[in-house]
């Protein structure tokens, strides 16, 4: 805009109303200035109170400064507030990360909102996790559309087998339906637990009470028996069933002996020397059998650190196990080595073998894969359950590999001494210090 | 382009369900081992009453595929995908339909008892054929020609189970006198899990179809043409030269069915002479 005075000089002739007319001009321009700096000023403050409605401790003063400040310090604490929300939304992540359960949350479409890392498994998920992938979308859909709650449990045979419980609820906010949210968990650890301790309470008391059984039905035979041959034979199975009864007891106090173990024996010992005895402990059984042992020479001489009576039941456990399960001509391998970080020994046989299914379960207290042949063996049921006891006592690991009608091979894995794998001469040495 | 991105989406749909629908059958491999080992009737009649389910989404994922071929009227590879899906299904279904006759036979059997050693071949026939099913729909997922095509090989490990399975029957019968009844049933339930390993292949073969535009009987049809080129061009026969004319006319895909040849888009021509 010209400045009117330099106008009015420039024509020095102009008119009265030339002057009238800039004064005017320079009025409506100053009064036009205040209206919209006034105008602009209502908007920050608008702005500044539309970022920031509670605000606090502005500055009370107009003019344009005043209200710059008042933005300013809306979009600070808009920004904190940002800050605020960013760090508990990552806090809120992280949570949903550590939660071991899968967790989906949908919209009230039932579109996939939110995935943890869990679930992130069944996006795009094949084979199994397709199946689950699968149900999850059917009882959202459900759930959306009953507004009730719901659950499936899923068997999948795998392998591995698993157990998946689906729970979906509804999310409400503000009174309605805003999407539901799947949570998807493994029970397959806690099934099988509760198998075991079911399993355990029927099997102790049956492995308990036939013999007991069996010895005051004979006894109450024997009483009412005169002639001697016959009573004799009933005597002689008194006594078996008497030291049936007596192995199991045993069993069960060595077992707990293991698991009481407070202040576990831990000495330095040859892996030969454990074979060697428990290879000898079990000779003449393998021999009555007809079955040989075959124990090749070892490599390398190998230590492992522990209890030396507790190894050495471990692998007569094992020993007697395949020769009980292995028929007449058939051969046992007791193998020692390391892979550099462990000492392992393995016992393997042409037995019968133990079905897939079976496995993992062979390891509890009295568990039978086959009744009837158990009973002939005269087993305790509880070898192996003493072996594994042993192995983590000695925090060492078992491996498995059986075929039916092939044979099983169990190998125990304990972790050597440190160093270069200790030859069978430091027994004495570290026995004097 | 709004319908092409719809029409991904649709194909996208039908991978997702073959998918589903081959899990199904993954799941029932060791499933119905399970029940066959255990003698276990109940989870029998699961599985039969179970295959409805699968022949339901078989029929659901079929419908689909012609609802997209006729509404959409795909071409070369998205033809490809729409056709191997509609070939995959009945693959797969088919497999199900194996493992029910599967429990069918263990009802038949029940009761025969049958040595470790015939048990032990179930388990391992049961697991090779869920590993291979597991691969194929791997390849499929992946659009892995190279999985696909070595699944023909990974079979072979079945069929000499398979093998030994058979000799072990006989094995039993003659030991232990395993009842030739049992035994006939149990020989074709050992058929009946080389067969899934057969679909395997098949899934293999159509997903390198899928991906390449080949098949293995493409190798055969070229050496059939190179037959009859070399009888024409002896000048033998005249006669000869009709049925061949249609077939050249597909791989060709010169003639007026387009249709017809980006079905049969095949490889270069060098390439099929080698074969």
């Amino acid at each position: 805009m010209a400045d009117p005075a330099v106008v009015a000089a420039a024509v020095p002739d102009a008119a009265l109303v030339v002057v009238a007319l800039a004064f005017l001009g320079l009025a409506a321009a100053l009064s036009a200035q205040v209206v919209a700096r006034r105008r602009l000023t209502d908007r920050l403050d608008a702005l500044a109170e539309r970022a920031d409605p509670a605000r606090l401790d502005v500055p009370a003063a107009t003019g344009d400064d005043a209200a710059l400040t008042r933005i300013e310090r809306s979009i600070d604490r808009l920004l904190e507030q940002e800050r605020l929300d960013l760090e508990a939304r990552l806090r809120l992540d992280g949570a949903l990360g550590a939660i071991p359960e899968g967790v989906v949350v949908t919209d009230q479409q039932g579109v996939v909102m939110v995935r943890n890392p869990v679930a992130d498994r069944f996006a795009d998920a094949r084979h199994g996790d397709a199946l689950v992938a699968a149900a999850i979308d059917e009882l959202v859909a459900d759930v959306l559309a009953n507004g009730q709650a719901a659950s499936r449990t899923l068997d999948l045979f795998g392998p591995p087998r698993r157990a998946l419980v689906i729970d979906v609820a509804p999310l409400l906010g503000d009174g309605r339906a805003v999407g539901a949210m799947a949570l998807i968990g493994d029970v397959t650890e806690r099934r099988r637990l509760e198998a075991v301790r079911r399993d355990f309470v029927a099997n102790i008391s049956h492995e308990l009470k036939t013999p007991v059984g069996a010895l005051s039905l004979l006894a109450e035979t024997m009483i009412g028996e005169t002639d001697p041959v016959v009573g004799r034979r009933l005597a002689e199975r008194m006594m078996n069933e008497a030291i049936r009864v007596a192995h199991t007891i045993e069993d069960l106090i060595q077992l707990s002996r293991i698991e009481a173990d407070e202040a576990p024996v831990r000495e330095p010992v040859a892996m030969t020397q454990i074979v060697a005895e428990a290879v000898t402990r079990l000779r003449p059984a393998a021999e009555h059998a007809g079955i040989v042992l075959n124990v090749p020479e070892p490599g390398a001489p190998l230590t492992v650190l522990g209890d030396r009576r507790q190894l050495v039941s471990a692998v007569s456990n094992l020993i007697d196990n395949a020769v009980k399960y292995s028929d007449a001509g058939s051969s046992i391998e007791i193998r020692t080595g390391t892979d550099g970080r462990s000492a392992w020994v393995s016992v393997g046989d042409h037995g019968i073998g133990i079905p897939a299914r079976e496995l993992e379960r062979v390891f509890e207290r009295f568990y039978r894969v086959d009744h009837a042949r158990s009973r002939q063996t005269g087993g305790t049921g509880l070898g192996l359950a003493i072996v594994r006891h042993v192995v983590n006592n000695h925090h060492g690991e078992i491996d498995v590999d059986s075929r039916m009608g092939e044979g099983s091979t169990f190998t125990l894995r304990f972790p050597s001494l440190s160093g270069p794998v200790a030859v069978s001469e430091i027994e004495d040495h570290v026995r004097a210090s | 382009m709004p319908e092409r991105r719809a029409f991904h989406q649709e194909v996208d749909e039908i991978r997702h369900d073959i998918v589903r629908l081959a899990a199904m059958v993954t799941e029932c491999i060791p499933r119905g081992t399970e029940v066959l080992l255990a003698m276990d009737l109940q989870g029998a009649q699961a599985i039969i009453e179970g295959d409805d389910e699968l022949d339901t989404l078989a029929l659901d994922i079929e419908e689909h595929c012609y609802q997209v071929l006729a509404l959409q009227q795909p071409m070369a590879s998205d033809l490809r995908a729409i056709v191997t899906a509609l070939r995959l299904t009945s693959e797969i279904e088919r497999s199900g339909d194996l493992m029910v006759n599967i429990c069918k036979g263990a009802r038949r059997i029940y009761g025969a008892e049958f040595d470790p050693k015939v048990r032990g071949l179930i388990e391992r026939m049961s697991e090779e054929a869920t590993r291979l099913f597991r691969l194929a729909i791997d390849a499929y997922a992946e659009g892995n020609a190279a999985l696909a095509a070595a699944l023909d090989d990974m079979d072979d490990r079945l069929d000499t189970l398979h093998k030994d399975y058979i000799q072990a029957i006989f094995e039993s019968h003659r030991t232990e006198g395993l009842d030739l009844q049992a035994g006939v049933q149990l020989a074709l339930i050992g058929r009946y899990y080389e067969r899934i390993g057969d679909h395997a292949v098949n899934i293999g073969n159509r997903v390198q179809y899928m991906v390449t535009g080949w098949l293995p009987e493409h190798s055969g049809q070229a050496r059939v043409q190179a037959r009859e080129r070399r009888l024409q061009e002896a000048g033998i026969l005249g006669l000869a030269v009709e049925p061949g004319d249609g077939i050249d006319a597909l791989v060709a895909g010169d003639g007026a069915d387009t249709t017809t040849a980006t079905l049969h888009l095949a490889p270069p021509p060098e390439a099929e002479s080698g074969g």
